[in-house]
């Protein structure tokens, strides 16, 4: 055999640089362990059914039909009998001392197969068979019982059955079972571990996304991203299921189809939405594509395999392409690191694809780990760390935005309090105007007339000093009442009451009257507008000045008193005086007539009855008319 | 009895001489002077310090409160009765702070100022609403709960006024008259002038102790 013979002379060199060995794959030999088979001797079973009773017996005779191929081996393309039973014979030769831990690695056989070396079987790997379609995803590590192998020539024959024409057969290691645990380790994580994790991974994600596009609809990033996710999670899930029973097969095999293509389409969805160039009519477009592959699988019932397999799995390359060019462009107009971190990371990701797809296709080294399993994960990441970037962006507007608003309601409030302040001094002002207008309206009638018709009355000679003295007493007594009420501080009118009875009666006292008050259920509190508080007290003052004056009284007594319905305020005073014609003007005097007055000008009704046995004046003040 | 000695600060010569003609037709009170400034009111009460001093607020050289003050710190039973043209609320207080025990208006009737002047040598005093009202309000934002920060013993004049204290000034200021307070608490209406010349000495003395406090507080006295 020509690829041991050429293997000899180089016995020293091998060592562990298996790669070195790779390139060389067409004349390497091995005596030595590690040994990297390259080259098999091939023999399909021409009549299956005679050959599938196994046992150790039935092994093919060293003289049968073999054809020496190349490993990885392919079965589509380089042999037109497909499907059936396949036997793969290697020949070695080792050189003692042979290691009890032989072992054998193979870094993918989908299909299964059983192996015997030097005619005894050392393992039954599960294949595919008339109940179960099985598809190895990860790799094989097939230890050598000891003492099986011998130091000379030596021969491992692999049995295999094919239902497809994509079976490719490796190329395998021989070594120790120390000197190949660490490759096979890699290679488990690397092509099945990871691809749980990030399968795992990604559902928890697309769960999380799902859930926050539900809140808010409107956010379609989301639902793309979580889509994106969820699909990558499916497919992978789909994807290492190793052992698919018969009936489920070409359900799996579609659903896998089909998910790779939402996958695919959720991803170009994801980017065009997120350039803001995702057309309407193209996202239904692009579902739609993305079940045209799964479809025609059903409708073909599998006939059409191959065409789904290259073309359209190919489509959704030239799809992620475009949409990958796009965004590129985007990113040069729009540069930022997330941007560009996502199309690296896409881009690395298109180029694992592209691997897969060219080591499915026979076009790569068989041996390459399948890698796209360890792309997509990343670009979840970078698209997540998009996405997060643009939500604490818009969070930082949000907070931008309640800082805006907050700062114009401030303003607001300022200008409404500098209004109202504005409107507080234009009212207070015009309260201010008023009030002055009221007092010296007041000093005007009241005071000014009264010191007026006096000073006429004293230079015509008519008044004497006791008179002049009296409207001199009349004015102070006018003021101080006035000042009295209106002065400011003052607790409502039972003390500017209070206060006009406290000054009144030391002169009831000096002229020997009895000056009572009685209050029939005193308030706490007697609230009337100041301007009608100060009328109704120069009732009363004007009053208990006639009963000084003219009244001849012993006793004079003011009742006061609060009603309801209607809510009126009652005063009146009583005085056990000679009394007055009410009817001659001149008799009771200017007071009389101004009390009326005063009264009519704050709604006040007044009743005076006098008779030769007293006086009784009555002032009614409607309390609903008081503020 | 000695006749009560009395001195009369009045710059306007009617009034003056209106408050003198009445104190000396009184028995009772002997005049021991009439002055129309305060200079030669407080060089007088340097001499002696009577028991009245009937004082008009306004004096051409200063203000009578001044006068009263230094009376008071002389004399601590020197009454101080204040004539003034009105119910001037604030000054009347004024006054009161000073030492005064009572005030009259200047057009009240003859013969009310010596009914006054016996009234505050008997030991009492009238008190009008207006008057009550801020006297109360005062003595109320006089007693302070002492804060944290200002430990009690700090505190001038704690609860400066009794509750039938408080009450009397209560019912005044609502515009009782004194008999009818004296009906109200159940007390004859001497003991109700009686308090309110009280009240008037507690407010005196709150006023100095609150200087001293706010004194103490700036640090002016030990």
């Amino acid at each position: 055999m020509a690829w041991r013979g050429h293997g000899r002379w180089r016995d020293g060199a091998i060592g562990g640089l298996v790669a070195l060995l790779v390139l060389f794959q067409g004349i390497a030999c091995a005596v030595e362990l590690p040994l990297l088979v390259t080259q098999a001797k091939w023999w399909v079973v021409a009549d299956p059914a005679a050959a599938s009773d196994l046992d150790d017996r039935n092994l093919p005779p060293a003289q049968a039909a073999w054809r020496t191929v190349t490993l990885p081996h392919q079965w589509s393309r380089r042999h037109a009998e497909r499907p059936g039973i396949g036997w793969y014979r290697i020949d070695f030769d080792l050189t003692a001392p042979v290691p009890a831990d032989a072992a054998l690695y193979l870094s993918r056989l989908s299909i299964g197969g059983n192996f015997y070396v030097n005619g005894t079987a050392i393992t039954a790997m599960r294949a595919t068979d008339a109940a179960t379609q099985v598809r190895w995803r990860r790799p094989h590590l097939i230890a050598i019982p000891a003492g099986l192998l011998q130091a000379g020539s030596n021969n491992l024959l692999v049995r295999i059955v094919t239902r497809d024409d994509l079976t490719i057969f490796p190329q395998l290691k021989i070594s120790t079972a120390g000197d190949l645990r660490p490759e096979f380790d890699r290679r488990y994580v690397a092509e099945y571990s990871s691809a749980q994790f990030s399968a795992f991974a990604a559902a928890i994600i697309a769960v999380f996304m799902l859930v926050i596009w539900g809140y808010r609809r409107s956010e379609q990033l989301y639902l793309f991203f979580g889509l994106t996710c969820l699909f990558w999670s499916l497919r992978t899930q789909i994807y290492l299921v190793e052992a698919v029973p018969w009936a489920w097969w070409w359900p799996w095999r579609i659903l896998y189809s089909a998910m790779t293509g939402c996958f695919a389409l959720s991803v170009a969805a994801f980017f065009l939405s997120y350039i803001g160039q995702l057309v309407q009519r193209w996202r239904w477009a692009l579902f739609a594509w993305a079940l045209v592959g799964p479809l025609a699988l059903l409708v073909s019932n599998g006939a059409w395999q191959t065409f789904v397999n290259t073309y359209w799995t190919g489509s959704l390359f030239l799809l992620e392409l475009f949409v990958l060019w796009r965004f590129f462009q985007w990113t040069r107009r729009h540069p930022s690191l997330e941007a560009f971190g996502l199309a690296g990371a896409a881009l690395a990701t298109f180029l694992l694809a592209g691997n897969d797809y060219a080591v499915r296709s026979g076009w790569m080294p068989y041996s390459n780990a399948y890698a796209m399993h360890l792309g997509a994960p990343v670009v979840m990441l970078a698209m997540g760390a998009l996405l997060a970037k643009r939500f604490v962006r818009a969070l930082g507007l949000v907070e931008l935005a309640n800082q805006e608003l907050a700062r114009k309601v401030q303003e607001k409030e300022q200008e409404l309090s500098t209004q109202y302040e504005r409107t507080r001094a234009v009212e207070r002002n015009q309260e201010l105007a008023a009030e002055r207008q009221r007092i010296m309206q007041d000093m005007h009638d009241g005071l000014g007339s009264q010191l007026l018709t006096s000073l006429a009355a004293v230079e015509r000679g008519t008044m004497g000093a006791q008179g002049m003295a009296q409207v001199l007493r009349d004015a102070m007594d006018d003021m101080r009442l006035a000042i009295d009420t209106l002065s400011p501080g003052r607790e409502g009118m039972l003390e500017a009451l209070g206060n006009l009875r406290y000054r009144l009666e030391p002169r009831f006292r000096a002229a020997g009257i009895a000056l009572r008050f009685a209050w029939q259920d005193m308030p706490e509190q007697l609230h009337i507008a100041e301007q009608d508080a100060l009328q109704i007290l120069r009732v009363l003052q004007e009053s208990l000045s006639n009963v000084l004056k003219h009244a001849h009284a012993r006793q004079v007594e003011v009742e006061l008193s609060m009603h309801l319905a209607p809510a009126r305020f009652r005063m009146v005073i009583s005085d056990d005086g000679g009394g007055f014609d009410t009817a001659v003007p001149a008799r009771a005097g200017r007071g009389l007539s101004g009390m009326r007055h005063r009264a009519q000008r704050i709604g006040a009704e007044l009743e005076i009855r006098s008779t030769d046995r007293g006086t009784h004046i009555t002032l009614v003040y409607p309390l609903d008319r008081a503020h | 009895m000695d006749a009560i000695t009395v001195l009369v600060v009045e710059d306007e010569p009617e009034f003056l001489h209106a408050y003198c003609e009445a104190i000396t037709r009184d028995g009772g009170f002997q005049l021991v002077g009439a002055v129309t400034t305060l200079a030669a009111a407080l060089a007088l009460i340097e001499h002696a310090v009577p028991d009245v001093l009937v004082v008009d607020l306004g004096l051409p050289d200063g203000s009578g409160a001044d006068l009263i003050r230094r009376a008071c710190q002389r004399r601590a039973d020197c009454d101080a009765l204040v004539v003034t043209v009105f119910g001037d609320d604030s000054h009347i207080i004024e006054a009161i702070e000073a030492g005064a025990t009572g005030y009259l208006l200047k057009d009240s009737p003859r013969g009310e100022l010596t009914r006054c002047i016996h009234e505050l040598r008997r030991g009492g005093s009238s008190i009008s609403p207006s008057i009550a009202r801020r006297v109360l309000a005062r003595m109320r934002a006089a007693a302070p709960a002492p804060t944290p920060a200002q430990p009690a013993k700090a505190a001038p004049t704690p609860s400066p006024l009794t509750e039938r204290e408080a009450e009397i000034l209560r019912l005044v200021s609502k515009g009782l008259s004194f008999s009818e307070v004296g009906v109200a608490l159940a007390i004859s209406e001497h003991t109700v002038v009686a308090h309110v010349k009280k009240i008037y000495r507690k407010l005196a003395v709150h006023s100095r102790g609150e200087a001293v406090f706010e004194a103490t507080q700036m640090g002016l006295l030990g």
